[in-house]
């Protein structure tokens, strides 16, 4: 286990424990909401697929090992010419007068121009982009309430400077800082999964701030407050119950972004050279664009898959959550 | 007025030193490449060592922390990026010869994802739960999710790689040129049809991410507003569909020019920088690109410096904007 395999796991057992805090009228509700939307149901099931493969994915599937002598084997059902792989692993036949090269079981997604399996490549990038996911949760989540509830219940200086720099936090695009970064450092995904979270909870924050000022105005905090209540007794039991709608929803705009941010520096090939991110398998897939397209195709369809996932559920979450909607 | 801009701009400055103070930082935390190493990658580029030793001296060079602090800073505010050992040449020249090549396509691209993207919202904000709704917004939910990079690929496999021939009237349509060209622009000119249809791709690659990300937007903004008192009015008074369209759209342009301005700028340009690695067009992220691989850190700090000043300044136009489209706005400065 890794310093980031712990970090997830902490991350999960957290989301895992804010679950359960629901009560089960409650979950009912927002399941019964949450079923209604069919997109956002078959996304659940795609992150659900996505998740186990992340999770399990070292006892499913070998790690993805470079063997030149398979390189550029073709997935199941998509024949090429034989001239393209080096030696045809599967059988080859003879259509039309070219020889042709089957894929084999052994590679069902074909293999890279390095001879890496691509399905073994598909399921460990599950892992990378199940992590970012996770821990960029975590500490936006966090993060996020923490300012966001600080912001409005102490008010005064302490807010304002808060939210200046939430402020500059967001009118920086941190893209590029990401991209300088990893050129000067070179730092591992626990190092930069950590930064995109730590410079990724403005919106939250904001949002958060602007529903717990309501709340704390509310009638039933002033009646904790005269009853003797404490601060920290009134932002857990009545704040942050409140807020979490509101935390949800801009987490679940954030994580699809992190995880194609995560894709798109692995892309450049500006992360660790040794973590199997799909965007790094797609940039290899460039090289062998006219002869092997199912390299860089594969693991993007896979990449997409769990994007457009994750904003379905987080559409389904949405509409769920929206307090406004009652009883629906 | 002039006071709230005075205290937009005030901030904008803040907010840039704070940038550079950050990418300064970095600098300096960065692990020290070594000197003896640095020129001899230099030399072995065939760039000039001496210019190269010049730029080390400027980046890592001796002298107090304060000192070198202030010497970037006032470097970076005139616009003096340093020596390009890569390319042995002043970072600024670089950039500008680039700069055409990434606007030739962005441009396009965002003119036409603010005018696309805010007819496919305002379509859905007045027919909203309809099949053309559920539709548009299902590619609308395709748009936002599809990695660029990978869009790129799959675009240049189906459009050139495995396109079939295609003419119509003996004007060639398919299949679309893979990779960019500069010959082309040599030959052609850089406003030729032969350099649109290859920047073509790209636009539409870029473009695609913008124009969901605005159409999601605008039709959340505008459906505030069909039902609104003013509008039902209009249509009374006899106003078609057109016109209708337009007084729910000037009111949700406020907020939408704010989202428009920081935020879809933003990914607008992370977007733009992958693109343009895909399809090799040479301009100012492939030239980030190409100094990334080459190591040459002066052009990586300013290719990746200006995008974040670009959009700090788009913060201000927003701000200033938000200001002068909605009257109601008394934001204190």
């Amino acid at each position: 286990m890794t310093p980031l395999d712990w970090l997830s796991l902490l991350a999960l057992l957290g989301i895992g424990g804010v679950l359960s805090r629901l009560s089960p009228r409650e979950s009912r509700t927002y399941w019964r909401r949450f079923r209604r939307d069919r997109a956002a149901l078959v996304g659940a099931a795609v992150l659900a697929l996505v998740g186990a493969l992340g999770l399990l994915g070292p006892l499913l599937a070998p790690d993805p090992r470079v063997v030149p002598g398979q390189a550029l084997q073709p997935p199941l059902f998509f024949p090429v010419e034989a001239s393209v792989p080096l030696r045809c692993l599967g059988e080859t036949t003879v259509s039309g007068g070219t020889r042709l090269c089957h894929g084999t079981l052994a590679h069902p997604l074909g293999t890279t121009g390095s001879g890496a399996d691509l399905l073994a490549l598909v399921v460990a990038g599950a892992r990378v982009s199940l992590q970012v996911a996770l821990v960029t949760t975590a500490i936006v989540a966090t993060l996020g309430t923490l300012v966001g509830t600080t912001a409005a219940y102490a008010g005064g200086a302490v807010d304002e400077l808060l939210m200046r720099y939430v402020d500059l936090q967001a009118t920086f695009p941190s893209f590029f800082l990401f991209v300088l970064l990893s050129y000067l450092f070179e730092p591992s995904l626990f190092l930069l999964v950590c930064l995109f979270g730590l410079l990724g909870w403005e919106n939250t924050a904001r949002l958060v701030r602007a529903e717990a000022l309501q709340r704390v105005s509310e009638p039933y905090v002033r009646a904790a407050e005269a009853a003797g209540a404490g601060r920290g007794w009134v932002l857990r039991r009545h704040v942050l119950p409140n807020v979490s709608n509101s935390v949800v929803v801009t987490v679940t705009l954030l994580v699809p972004a992190f995880v194609l941010l995560e894709a798109s520096l692995s892309f450049l090939g500006l992360t660790a050279p040794s973590v199997p991110s799909w965007g790094r398998t797609v940039a290899a897939g460039r090289g062998d664009l006219t002869t092997a397209p199912w390299v860089a195709t594969v693991p993007g369809v896979a990449l997409f898959c769990t994007v457009l996932a994750l904003n379905f559920v987080g559409d389904g979450l949405r509409d769920a959550l929206d307090p406004r909607e009652v009883n629906a | 007025m002039y006071r709230y801009v005075a205290g937009r701009l005030a901030w904008t400055v803040f907010a840039a030193v704070a940038v550079l103070s950050a990418y300064f930082a970095l600098l300096v935390l960065a692990p020290d490449p070594d000197a003896a190493v640095f020129a001899f990658r230099a030399a072995a580029r065939g760039a000039d060592p001496e210019a190269a030793a010049r730029t080390y001296e400027q980046l890592r060079g001796g002298g107090a922390l304060p000192v070198r602090y202030a010497e970037f800073v006032s470097n970076v505010a005139r616009g003096n990026f340093g020596w390009s050992f890569s390319r042995n040449r002043p970072v600024n020249a670089a950039v500008l010869d680039a700069l055409p090549y990434t606007l030739g396509y962005a441009v396009p691209a965002a003119a036409f994802a603010v005018v696309a993207g805010y007819a496919v919202g305002l379509y859905g904000a007045f027919n909203r739960h309809t099949g053309a709704d559920r539709l548009l917004s299902g590619i609308a939910f395709f748009g936002v999710s599809v990695p660029n990079f990978w869009l790129g690929i799959v675009c240049i496999l189906l459009f050139a790689v495995r396109a079939p021939e295609v003419s119509v009237l003996g004007v060639e349509l398919l299949p679309l040129p893979s990779y960019y060209r500069t010959a082309v622009v040599h030959e052609h000119g850089f406003l030729s049809a032969a350099n649109a249809r290859q920047l073509l791709l790209p636009a539409l690659v870029v473009g695609t991410g913008a124009v969901a990300a605005n159409a999601r937007y605008a039709r959340g903004e505008a459906a505030e507003y069909v039902r609104a008192t003013f509008v039902k009015a209009a249509r009374a008074r006899g106003a078609n569909g057109y016109r209708a369209a337009y007084h729910a759209l000037r009111p949700a342009l406020v907020p939408l020019i704010t989202v428009l301005l920081s935020d879809l700028l933003a990914t607008f340009l992370a977007g733009a920088y992958v693109t343009e690695v895909v399809f090799q067009v040479p301009g100012v992220a492939m030239l980030s690109y190409e100094a990334l691989r080459a190591g040459d850190t002066p052009l990586v700090v300013a290719t990746t410096l200006l995008p974040v000043l670009g959009v700090l300044l788009g913060n201000l136009a927003q701000d200033i904007a938000y200001r002068v489209l909605d009257p109601r706005v008394e934001v204190n400065a």
